[in-house]
C-alpha cells in the first residue's frame, strides 16, 4: 500500500479545495447583486423606512403588509392591473406570433425583406416607441384617429379613457414583442421532424388536425419557453405604462410595478414599497411555479 | 421793556455765541467723525468679503433641466473663473431631479451641496432636515457681497418656511388666464373675469369651433393639482386651515373642485383625463384650443414664438377669473436654489448660490425670457427695450408684488396627498359625487399628517 508523503496529501487536499477558489468571484457577485438585494427588500418590507425623514427605520412587524391587504383598495386593483396586462399582451403576443410562424414557414418571394421588417418594433427602444404611440394615440392631435376617421370610424379615447387605457396599452406590447414570439416559434416550426407530418398527410387528416395533434405539441417546449418568458416580461412592466399613460387617467393603469416606484420616489416610502415588491415576487414566483408544474405534465407527442 | 434793554450786553452775547458756534462746530466734528467711523468699518466688513476665499474647493450641484440651462452653465463658468471653486454641476429634467435628490439625499450623502427644487416639494425636504437656513449667510457681510441686494427680491416670492429662509427664489412663474384674441375678436367675447362669464365664452366657441378645435384646455392628469390652484384660491378656498389642517372640502373649495372639472368635462378636448402640462402646450401652440390658465412661461417660450406656434400674436392675458365667492387671484410657483444641511461646503456652496441670484446674473436669464423674481430686474432699461409682450409683463411684475407662491398642499407629505387630490379631481371631471369624495379625501390627509 502506497503512503503519501505530507506534502502530496496537502497538494492533493489544495487541488481538491482550489474549486472553492475560482468560484469565489462568482459566489460573491451572487451575494451581492441577488441575495443582497433580496434580503434588504424582505427586511425594509418589515420597516416603515422613510427615506424623507432623519429617524431610523423601525422594525412594525407585519404593518406593511396588513395595510397592503386590508387598507389600501389600490393594492388588490393594481395587481389586477398587472395580471390583466401580463396574461392579456402573452396571448396576444403568442397567437399572432403563431399565425406569422405559420405564414412564414413556407416558400415566397420577399419572405425574408418581410421577416426582416416584421423585426423593427424589436430593435426601437421602447421608451421612443413608447413616446411615438403616445402621440398616436392621442385623442386631439394624434394620427391613429385621423386615419381612422378617413376610414370613416368614430375615433377611440385610446390611453386617455380608464375603459380603453389597457386594450390600448396591451395593443402596444403586442405590437412590440410579437415579432419576437414569431422568430422563436418560426425557428421550433423549422426544426420539427418532417415525418410525423408526411404520415398525418397519408392518413388524410386536416390541416386543423396536424395543426392541433401535431405541430402544437411538437412545438410545446417552445411555447412553454415564451409563455414563461412573455408572462414574467409582462408582470414587471414598467416603461411602456410609464410614458403612455403615467398609470393613468385616475390610476386606471397602474400597475404594481409603477405602484412601487411612485411610493418608493414620489412618497419616499421604501418599508411600504417593499413590501409591495416582496408582493410582486411572489406571484411571479407563483406563476413560474404553476407553469414549471404544468410542464411537468405529459403533453408532448 | 427797560428791564429787557437793561439786560442786553453786547460782550457778553459775542462770548455767548462764539461758544455756540464752538459747540456746533464740534458737535459737527463728532458726528463726521462718527460717519467716517462706521464707514471705515462698513469698508472694512465689505472688504472682509472675498470671492476667493474657497479657492481650491470643489462642490457638486444639481439642476434641473430648462430653458435656462445654458445661461446657468454659462454663469457657473464664470463663477469658477471668478472664485477658484470647482463646480460638478449635473442637469435632470425636473421630474428625474425629485426622485434622484431623494435617493441621495435620503442616503445622507453629503457630497451633494447645492440643488435646484419647487416650492412644492420644500417642505418633505425641510420636514426631513435636507435644507440648510440660508438667513445666516445672506446676513453675513463676510460671506454676502456688498451688491447682494437680498430687499430686491419679492417678500412675498422669498422662500421661507417656519420662518427660516431654506432658498434662494431665482425665478417664478405665474399662471394666467390664456385666450385667443383673435377668436374673441371674431365671435363679439369679452375677456371674463368671473367663471360664469368664462363658462359663457366657453360655451360660445365650443358652439362656433369647427370640429378639432377645443373652448378648453387644462391639465387633469397627475398634474392637475397645480393649475386648479388658481381656481381654488381665486374661490376663496384652500387646501389648509390657518391650523395645517386640510379643509378643501369647505363649499368655496369644492365650488372651485366642480367648476374645474366641468370645464374639462364640457369644453375640453376628447379624452381630457390624461392632459398634462405637455399637451395643454401643444394643443394652445397648434391652435386646437381657444382657452386655458397655464404658467405663462409657455406663452414666451412657445406660444408667442412664430417659429413654435401657430398662434403668436394671436394671444391675450388676463387674471384667472374669479369664483363666485372670491376675487382673482394670482398663483405663483418659485424656481428655488437649495443648499443641502449635509454639506461639508455650506459658505462655497453659498457663493455659488448667491454668485447665480445676483442681479446681473438673474437679468442674464430675464433677458433670455425668465420670469425672475429681483424687483430691479423688470424696472431694468436693458428690459423694457426687449420686452414683446408687455401686456403680459405687467400681469407677471403685479404677480410679483401680489402673487401667491403656495399653491399646492402645504404639507411634508406633499408626495402622498397629490395623488389622493388628483382623485377628488378626476372625480369632479367624471361628474361624481365631488364634496364626498373630497370629505373622504380630507380623512385621508388628516390621516397622513398624524401618522
Amino acid at each position: 500500500m502506497n503512503e503519501s508523503s505530507p506534502a502530496e496529501r496537502l497538494l492533493d487536499y489544495v487541488d481538491r479545495q482550489v474549486r472553492w477558489l475560482f468560484s469565489l468571484p462568482a459566489i460573491i457577485v451572487m451575494l451581492c447583486l441577488f441575495a443582497y438585494p433580496l434580503f434588504r427588500l424582505i427586511w425594509a418590507s418589515f420597516t416603515n423606512e422613510l427615506l424623507s425623514s432623519s429617524s431610523k427605520p423601525v422594525f412594525i412587524k407585519l404593518a406593511n403588509f396588513s395595510r397592503l391587504f386590508f387598507e389600501d383598495d389600490h393594492f388588490w386593483r393594481s395587481l389586477w392591473i398587472t395580471l390583466y396586462f401580463a396574461v392579456g399582451s402573452t396571448v396576444g403576443q403568442l397567437m399572432l406570433g403563431m399565425a406569422l410562424a405559420l405564414f412564414l414557414n413556407r416558400q415566397f418571394k420577399g419572405e425574408a425583406t418581410f421577416r426582416m421588417m416584421l423585426m423593427f418594433p424589436i430593435i426601437a427602444t421602447p421608451v421612443a416607441m413608447s413616446l411615438v404611440w403616445s402621440m398616436l394615440m392621442n385623442p386631439m392631435m394624434g394620427h391613429l384617429n385621423y386615419y381612422l376617421s378617413w376610414l370613416g370610424f368614430g375615433g377611440s379615447l385610446w390611453a386617455s379613457d380608464t375603459a380603453t387605457v389597457m386594450p390600448s396599452l396591451i395593443f402596444v406590447e403586442v405590437w412590440h414583442w410579437t415579432p419576437m414570439t414569431m422568430l422563436v416559434l418560426l425557428a421550433g416550426l423549422k426544426s420539427l421532424p418532417r415525418e410525423p407530418f408526411e404520415a398525418a398527410t397519408v392518413d388524410g387528416a386536416s390541416k386543423a388536425q396536424v395543426f392541433t395533434t401535431i405541430t402544437l405539441p411538437l412545438l410545446q417546449p417552445y411555447i412553454f419557453l415564451l409563455l414563461l418568458m412573455r408572462l414574467v416580461h409582462g408582470l414587471k412592466v414598467f416603461d411602456k405604462i410609464f410614458v403612455i399613460s403615467g398609470g393613468g387617467p385616475n390610476r386606471a393603469s397602474e400597475s404594481l410595478n409603477l405602484m412601487i416606484f411612485d411610493q418608493a420616489f414620489g412618497a419616499t416610502n421604501f418599508g411600504y414599497a417593499s413590501a409591495l415588491g416582496v408582493q410582486l415576487l411572489f406571484v411571479i414566483l407563483l406563476i413560474s411555479i404553476i407553469l414549471f408544474k404544468f410542464r411537468q405534465r405529459k403533453w408532448s407527442y | 421793556m427797560f428791564q429787557v434793554l437793561s439786560k442786553f450786553n453786547p460782550k457778553q452775547d459775542e462770548v455767548k455765541m462764539k461758544k455756540f458756534n464752538l459747540n456746533i462746530l464740534y458737535r459737527q466734528m463728532v458726528l463726521i467723525f462718527t460717519c467716517l467711523t462706521f464707514l471705515c468699518v462698513g469698508s472694512a466688513w465689505a472688504s472682509d468679503f472675498n470671492w476667493r476665499k474657497y479657492e481650491g474647493t470643489t462642490i457638486r450641484g444639481m439642476f434641473s433641466k430648462s430653458a435656462f440651462s445654458a445661461i446657468v452653465k454659462k454663469h457657473i463658468k464664470q463663477f469658477e473663473k471668478l472664485t477658484g471653486i470647482t463646480v460638478k454641476a449635473e442637469y435632470y429634467p425636473s421630474a428625474p431631479i425629485r426622485r434622484k435628490l431623494v435617493m441621495e439625499l435620503g442616503a445622507r450623502n453629503k457630497d451633494l451641496d447645492v440643488f435646484g427644487g419647487l416650492m412644492k416639494t420644500a417642505y418633505q425636504y425641510d420636514t426631513a432636515g435636507w435644507l440648510e437656513p440660508l438667513d445666516k449667510y445672506v446676513n453675513n457681510p463676510a460671506l454676502t457681497h456688498p451688491d447682494y441686494d437680498f430687499d430686491d427680491f419679492s417678500p412675498r416670492t422669498r422662500p421661507i418656511i417656519k420662518g427660516r429662509l431654506i432658498a434662494i427664489g431665482g425665478s417664478g412663474n405665474p399662471q394666467f388666464l390664456t385666450y385667443r384674441k383673435d377668436l374673441f375678436q371674431k365671435y363679439n367675447i369679452q375677456v371674463p373675469t368671473t367663471w360664469s362669464e368664462l363658462e359663457a365664452a366657453a360655451k360660445i366657441l365650443k358652439k362656433n369651433l369647427p370640429k378639432g378645435q377645443f373652448a378648453w384646455v387644462a391639465r387633469m392628469n397627475k398634474e392637475n393639482t397645480a393649475p386648479f390652484g388658481s381656481f381654488l384660491y381665486s374661490n376663496n378656498g384652500s387646501w389648509l386651515d390657518k391650523n395645517g389642517k386640510p379643509n378643501f372640502n369647505n363649499r368655496q373649495s369644492v365650488e372651485a373642485l366642480e367648476f374645474y372639472g366641468k370645464m374639462a368635462r364640457e369644453y375640453g378636448p376628447p379624452g381630457a383625463a390624461n392632459i398634462g402640462w405637455k399637451e395643454v402646450v401643444g394643443a394652445m401652440a397648434q391652435g386646437k384650443a381657444a382657452m386655458t390658465v397655464e404658467i405663462s412661461i409657455f406663452a414666451t417660450l412657445v406660444w408667442e414664438n412664430p417659429k413654435r406656434s401657430k398662434v403668436a400674436g394671436k394671444l391675450g392675458y388676463a387674471l384667472t377669473p374669479a369664483g363666485p365667492s372670491g376675487s382673482s387671484k394670482i398663483v405663483l410657483p418659485i424656481n428655488v436654489t437649495h443648499i443641502s444641511a449635509l454639506s461639508q461646503k455650506k459658505e462655497a456652496a453659498w457663493f455659488l448660490v448667491q454668485y447665480l441670484t445676483m442681479k446681473e446674473q438673474l437679468m442674464d436669464n430675464k433677458l433670455k425670457g425668465a420670469i425672475t423674481l429681483r424687483g430691479s430686474n423688470w424696472q431694468d432699461p436693458r428690459w423694457k427695450a426687449i420686452d414683446k409682450l408687455p401686456e403680459l409683463s405687467k400681469l407677471q411684475a403685479e404677480a410679483m408684488k401680489i402673487g401667491k407662491v403656495g399653491y399646492e398642499i402645504a404639507i411634508s407629505r406633499f408626495t402622498e396627498a397629490r395623488p389622493i387630490l388628483q382623485r377628488v379631481l378626476y372625480t369632479a371631471y367624471e361628474g361624481g359625487d365631488v364634496q364626498k369624495k373630497a370629505d373622504e379625501a380630507v380623512r385621508e390627509i388628516k390621516k397622513l399628517i398624524t401618522e
